[in-house]
């Protein structure tokens, strides 16, 4: 069901392949980017419906990047972002991004999969709440 | 013929003459041997004419008859026998004292000489009860015509109440040398008995008596005591005690103080049968009883008793009334001095015995003195003794006063309730008197001892100090039963004052001495300590001023430790004063000692005398008066102490911060690694599954297939070095890491690391000074090392396009410098960059990836070649210079550049 536009910001050109690969096979719309600053002028241009972010960025990590996110004008500054990292601290991460979710490197697709439709459906029920 | 003339005639003779003169001239004279009185001769007329005309008593006597012619004033001598007594021959008027008249009315007729008689005793009729009564007469003689003593003429003058009055002067002369005789007898009298009985004696024998004794009366008791009595007559004693509830009516005469006259018992109409029986089996049948009535009260009665009637005269009861108060008065005398003698023994007693305990002489020897005065007082019936009660073992302990072979029973005697005699009056507190000891049930156990000893009354008495607390007792035993009298009470509790102060005096002197002994103790050790304590000490006493002002401090004391703290001696301190000895105080110090002085507030401050260039702390406190204490402590070392202290704190803290850096790293690290690990993990594991899902769904193209096992196999190489770092750090901290040393060019080695190089956005020059510079290295290992400092340059210079490299020989060895144009490196992170896992905070916050843990190898490897590693830079972003130095031969123990050194 190509219904979502999903954006990945991640530096690892492998695993960044491999999220866009798995999502585009799910059927969604997916751009990607391999800094925040790259990922920040895609924004300009182009919505997502959900950003799966990298924290270990070159330059800008994912810190700064929902930073310069937040301030840029709607609707890129309302992305939900779900965190791809192998960082510990979940919860408090979770917390200081204002993040869906968290995806815990190294992930499964099946669950990197479920995990996207369930937001998708959260986020198409609230909108058309 | 005169006198029948004179018959014839009329009588007119005498004239006049009163009573007399008229039965004179109707008398008819004529048958008497006178003849009528005309016949009487002129000198018979003219003596009764001076007789009838005289105021006094006046007696004619005439003729060899010497018939009687009286005047009416000499009535009162004749009375009775007048009339008849007128013209009676004198020989038979006065026939009862004639042989004393008679003789003087001879005289005069026979020598014509007047003479006298003074003072005669006549017992004349008076009409009342017969009593003698004295005249003195004066005998004249009477002559005729022819100048012959015819009769006597004589005059009587009547002297009674003269010598009435001269013989009461007597008598009175008499009682009172008899009682001045009598106090003169008593007064060196100490004996109150023998008092009585000399009293008794003097009077008996004065008034001739039967018995005579002086009762003392007790008015409580009701009963009198007769100590001696004087007896006469073979009478029977009456010494002994009466109860005067038996002499009833005797008692009632008496006890209001009047004395009771009794002639004769058989007239004591109001007498008890009883009494009288008693009275008579004493022989008594008149007595004279002087009851002494003092304060209202009967305390005595001075009896005289006489086997016959005997009317007693009033003298009689007037001398035995004066001999009863003087006998009373000289047994009280006798009372009060033998009382003061006793308390003056007492006195003396005690006197000696407090000496004694003064004298610090054993308690024995003082409570002995003691037992000495109570003997002496008591008797010698009497022992006694003193008994040390023992609070501890609640036993009995024998001073002094028994025989050993008594004393050794009574020691170790409990006290208590069931105790008997002085065990008992211990734990009473109350004095124990059994007077007779075999009536008395506790004694039972014990009467053989008190029959070994003698004595049947055992009285003892509780000690008691001061403060209330029994020490002890006294003890009495008479051979006799004997109950303690108010008086022996007394004495008891004199004794037992005596000898609680005596035995506190003991038991203090005992406190003292161990108190004093604890005191010398804690003062040697005090003494000891003060001499042998590091703390310098100093007693000092201020000295003011005229106002009152402390103005500085006289060392009165030192110690040792002072002297040498101070660097003065003790004969350069004592009696100086602190200004003389030391700087001058500053106004807040001397400040800090006035408060200290004036309210007592202790002083600490650090003082320096910086003549001898030393600190010290000062303590000072008050200890009393103008005095206070001053502790001296040289405080240099505990300054240094505390120096030392701080640096090991400070060491402490170093190494704490390096161990929390350390923590702190290892987690950043493991951070670092979780994520550097994760991606190739990561990218392994979603690539396979990956495969499965394209395969599954049938989407699995060549193209995408070539991919994913590229992937898998950067992910793969990326986890082999990885690992390998890993395992290198591993192996290095564990000091495992070999060289394998070769031969090489190492300018050639560069040039082939640079070729290597697959750096898309930098361009690594490399400057080298020679063509060729070979050194026996590791190849491997230093290839390694070199293309690490080429990937950190360029790593941590994303924003520049060049790294440039430097070869040049240097000091026995070549040095590799590769610099940046980067990140720089914050201050002081030159060297903690080649520590395990620390990376600098910029790089972090510039999310440049790494371990920490490349140049920590590098650096190893370098030192393994017995070469350096190091880092410079001119700051943040002034990017980094890495220096690599090795010789060009490997030792551990190379010659080594200094650090810096090299090229700039």
């Amino acid at each position: 069901m190509p219904d979502r536009r999903l954006l990945v910001v991640e530096d690892d050109a492998d695993i960044r392949r491999l999220l866009v690969d798995v999502l585009v096979d799910e059927g969604h719309e997916v751009r990607e980017a391999e800094s925040g600053a790259e990922a920040l002028a895609l924004l300009q241009e182009w919505a997502p419906d959900l950003i799966l972010l990298d924290m270990t960025l070159p330059e800008m990590d994912g810190r700064a990047f929902r930073a310069a996110q937040r301030r840029l004008p709607p609707p890129a500054s309302q992305a939900p972002v779900v965190i791809v990292t192998g960082m510990y601290d979940h919860a408090a991460l979770v917390e200081e991004l204002d993040a869906v979710a968290l995806l815990r490197k190294p992930f499964d697709l099946d669950e990197l999969v479920a995990l996207v439709e369930a937001l998708s459906i959260s986020e198409r029920r609230q909108s058309h709440d | 013929m005169d006198a029948q003339s004179s018959q014839s005639s009329t009588p007119t003779f005498p004239v006049g003459g009163g009573e007399l003169g008229a039965l004179i001239r109707a008398r008819d004279w004529a048958a008497t041997p006178l003849g009528p009185i005309a016949d009487w001769p002129q000198s018979l007329c003219a003596a009764v004419a001076l007789c009838l005309g005289s105021a006094v008593a006046s007696f004619v006597w005439w003729g060899p008859d010497l018939i009687q012619f009286y005047n009416d004033a000499a009535l009162t001598i004749v009375r009775a026998k007048h009339p008849a007594d007128l013209g009676r021959p004198a020989r038979a008027a006065w026939a009862d004292v004639w042989p004393v008249v008679g003789g003087l009315l001879e005289g005069v007729l026979a020598t014509g000489e007047a003479v006298r008689g003074d003072d005669l005793p006549m017992a004349p009729d008076r009409g009342g009860p017969l009593e003698t009564a004295y005249f003195t007469f004066s005998y004249g003689p009477a002559r005729d015509e022819r100048g012959h003593v015819a009769g006597v003429f004589c005059t009587a003058l009547e002297t009674t109440t003269r010598v009435r009055a001269g013989e009461q002067l007597r008598e009175s002369e008499e009682r009172q040398a008899f009682l001045l005789d009598l106090s003169d007898a008593l007064r060196p009298l100490a004996d109150p008995v023998t008092i009585q009985g000399v009293a008794a004696q003097r009077l008996g024998e004065r008034l001739g008596a039967s018995r005579t004794y002086y009762v003392e009366y007790d008015a409580e008791g009701g009963y009198g005591t007769v100590a001696r009595d004087y007896v006469a007559d073979g009478a029977p004693s009456l010494v002994g005690r009466y109860d005067y509830a038996t002499y009833r009516t005797v008692y009632t005469h008496i006890s209001g103080g009047q004395t009771w006259l009794v002639a004769d018992v058989a007239a004591a109409q109001d007498l008890a049968q009883e009494e009288r029986e008693l009275l008579a089996a004493q022989g008594v049948v008149a007595w004279l009883d002087v009851p002494l009535v003092k304060h209202g009260q009967l305390v005595a009665i001075l009896c005289v008793t006489q086997r016959v009637t005997r009317p007693w005269t009033a003298a009689e009861a007037r001398l035995a009334e004066e001999v009863a108060e003087r006998t009373w008065a000289a047994v009280e005398r006798a009372r009060a001095e033998t009382a003061l003698r006793r308390s003056e023994a007492w006195l003396a007693g005690q006197k000696e015995a407090f000496q004694a305990a003064v004298n610090n002489a054993p308690l024995a020897d003082a409570l002995g003195v003691l037992v000495r005065t109570a003997i002496a007082q008591a008797g010698d019936d009497a022992r006694c003794a003193f008994y040390a009660a023992d609070a501890d073992t609640a036993t009995l302990r024998h001073i002094v006063g028994m025989p050993a072979t008594y004393a050794r029973c009574v020691d170790g005697f409990k006290i208590g309730s069931d105790s008997l005699a002085c065990g008992l009056a211990v734990y009473t507190g109350r004095p124990v008197i059994t007077a007779d000891i075999t009536r008395e049930p506790r004694w039972q156990d014990w009467l053989w001892l008190a029959e070994e000893h003698a004595f049947r009354a055992c009285w003892s008495f509780p000690i008691e100090t001061l403060a209330g607390k029994v020490v002890g007792t006294f003890a009495m035993y008479y051979h006799e039963p004997r109950a303690a009298s108010a008086h022996d009470l007394e004495s008891a509790a004199i004794l037992t004052r005596a000898a609680a102060i005596i035995i506190s005096r003991y038991q203090e002197n005992e406190e003292r001495q161990h108190t004093e002994a604890t005191l010398r103790q804690s003062e040697e050790k005090y003494r000891s300590l003060f001499a042998t304590m590091g703390q310098g000490y100093a007693e000092a006493e201020v000295v003011r001023d005229a106002g009152g002002r402390a103005i500085d401090y006289r060392i009165v004391e030192v110690n040792p430790a002072f002297e040498q703290l101070v660097g003065i001696s003790a004969a350069e301190a004592l009696g100086r004063t602190v200004r003389e000895l030391l700087p001058p105080l500053d106004d807040w110090r001397t400040d800090a000692f006035d408060r200290l002085l004036q309210q007592g507030d202790p002083v600490r401050f650090e003082y320096e005398i910086s003549a001898l260039g030393r600190w010290y702390e000062v303590y000072a406190y008050p200890r009393q008066g103008d005095r206070f204490i001053v502790l001296v402590e040289d405080i240099a070392a505990r300054k240094q102490a505390e120096a030392e202290r701080e640096r090991l704190l400070a060491e402490t803290e170093t190494a704490r911060v390096a161990a929390e850096e350390a923590v702190r790293a290892r987690e950043e690290f493991l951070s670092i690694a979780s994520h550097e690990l994760r991606n190739p993990v990561a990218v392994l594991s979603g690539t396979a599954q990956l495969l499965r899902r394209a395969r599954a769904n049938g989407r699995l193209t060549d193209d995408r297939l070539g991919r994913y096992l590229e992937a898998l196999e950067r992910a793969g190489a990326h986890l082999a070095v990885l690992t390998n770092d890993l395992l290198d750090v591993s192996r290095l901290q564990r000091g495992e890491l070999p060289l394998r040393p070769e031969s090489t060019d190492v300018a050639e080695l560069l040039r082939d690391i640079v070729r290597r190089s697959e750096w898309p956005d930098h361009r690594i020059t490399l400057e080298t000074a020679e063509g060729q510079l070979d050194a026996v290295i590791d190849v491997h290992r230093i290839r390694q090392v070199v293309t690490n400092l080429l990937e950190n340059a360029v790593k941590y210079s994303p924003s520049a396009d060049e790294v440039r490299m430097y070869l040049s020989r240097d000091d026995g060895g070549f040095l590799v410098e590769v610099q940046d144009f980067g990140i720089g490196l914050p201050p002081n992170t030159a060297n903690t960059i080649f520590t395990p896992f620390q990376r600098t905070r910029n790089a972090a916050e510039a999310g440049i990836p790494g371990l920490g843990r490349g140049l920590v190898i590098a650096r190893h490897i370098a030192e393994q070649h017995g070469g350096r590693l190091w880092a410079r830079s001119e700051g943040e972003g002034y990017g980094a210079v890495m220096s690599l130095w090795l010789p060009t031969q490997p030792t551990e123990a190379g010659a080594r550049p200094a650090e810096g050194a090299g090229h700039a």
